[in-house]
């Protein structure tokens, strides 16, 4: 299993990475004193595992886990018992460890890990906080993370190796692929309604034969698309 | 009171001397960096960075085996939040107490 570890501080990378690379079947691939860049390693490089400080300074532990997709499993290693308490509101979370690790605690990280990761199962699910237009996503635009709120977002546009996320105010020119966004975008909200778009479906503003309008801008429907496109609108 | 250790290093080493002595060169490095950033933090009453060079600084009071040093710190850590200053000769005693410690290693 590979994994990275995301600390500011040397010395507890240190420790994690003696702790993983003496379990078998596990290594650490990369480690990160800070977030943003353990988020451009994810983008391109496949990450079984993270082992994730919460405190971290500018951008906390907290931030990262909204940044990434579920499938990454996530362990947080914090000092204070109290974060932990946040810890299972998000999917991605396995675990957490206390500072200073002990081998014990370790031994059943490792544990839970491999029932969730090499046996298929699922953490415990919490009231996902994607049911409504409230949740969030972050992007790097130009060496910034830059948080949009679903309910901002109007569309995204695939732009060869890029995509064009656009909202009423602007449009911000993400290095990704519509494949990626669509996995960390509420199924619920966001629809791919052609190869080169996806919507919000709460955007629309109508629909005529093939292309649907929002905010003044026509959009393709795919013909393969447009069965589920009208499946999930409210029609009278 | 209770005197800083490489016990906790030791165990998780498994006698790995490699281990040992990089978490030892680390220790070397960052510590006095780090109390540095403490106290210009605190000496200007930026309490809210001072907390948290303070919780930085608590894994490595951790390590070095002293957890009621530990709790001190903790306490400190939370304190300094509240612009409370009041547990700092507490905390001024153990980080002089590790850097003796790390400084003899």
């Amino acid at each position: 299993m590979n994994c990275i570890i995301i600390d500011d501080d040397a010395t507890a990378r240190l420790i994690v990475r003696q702790f993983v690379e003496n379990t078998d079947g596990f290594s650490v691939t990369n480690d990160f004193s800070n977030a943003i860049d353990a988020i451009k390693h994810l983008n391109s490089n496949s990450v079984d595992c993270v082992f994730l400080d919460i405190h971290m300074p500018d951008f906390s532990g907290f931030d990262f886990i909204k940044t990434i997709r579920n499938s990454v499993k996530v362990v947080l290693i914090t000092s204070d018992k109290n974060f932990a308490l946040d810890a299972f509101e998000y999917d991605s979370v396995v675990d957490y460890l206390v500072k200073p690790i002990t081998e014990e605690r370790f031994e059943k990280t490792i544990h839970k890990l491999k029932n969730f990761v090499l046996k298929g199962e699922e953490p415990v699910k919490k009231t996902p906080k994607t049911k409504n237009n409230d949740g969030e996503l972050y992007v790097n635009v130009e060496k910034r993370l830059v948080k949009l709120r679903y309910s901002d977002i109007l569309l995204i546009e695939a732009k060869g190796d890029y995509i064009k996320i656009k909202t009423a105010e602007k449009a911000h020119i993400v290095h990704s692929t519509l494949k990626k966004i669509e996995e960390k975008l509420p199924s619920e909200i966001f629809l791919k309604i052609h190869r080169s778009y996806i919507i919000n479906l709460s955007k629309i503003i109508d629909i005529e034969d093939n292309s649907v309008l929002i905010n003044q801008e026509v959009i393709p429907v795919s013909r393969s698309n447009k069965t589920e496109l009208m499946k999930r609108l409210n029609l009278l | 009171m209770e005197e800083p250790n490489l016990d906790y290093i030791k165990e998780i080493s498994h006698g790995d001397e490699t281990f040992q002595q990089k978490i030892i060169s680390l220790l070397k490095l960052e510590l006095p960096n780090e109390i540095e950033i403490y106290t210009a933090n605190f000496e200007a009453e930026n309490y809210k960075e001072a907390a948290g060079n303070v919780h930085k600084l608590k894994h490595k009071i951790a390590i070095l085996g002293i957890p009621k040093a530990h709790k001190i710190a903790s306490e400190f850590e939370n304190n300094l939040k509240n612009k409370d200053k009041s547990l700092s000769a507490d905390f001024d005693t153990i980080i002089k107490k590790i850097s003796k410690f790390v400084e003899n290693l």
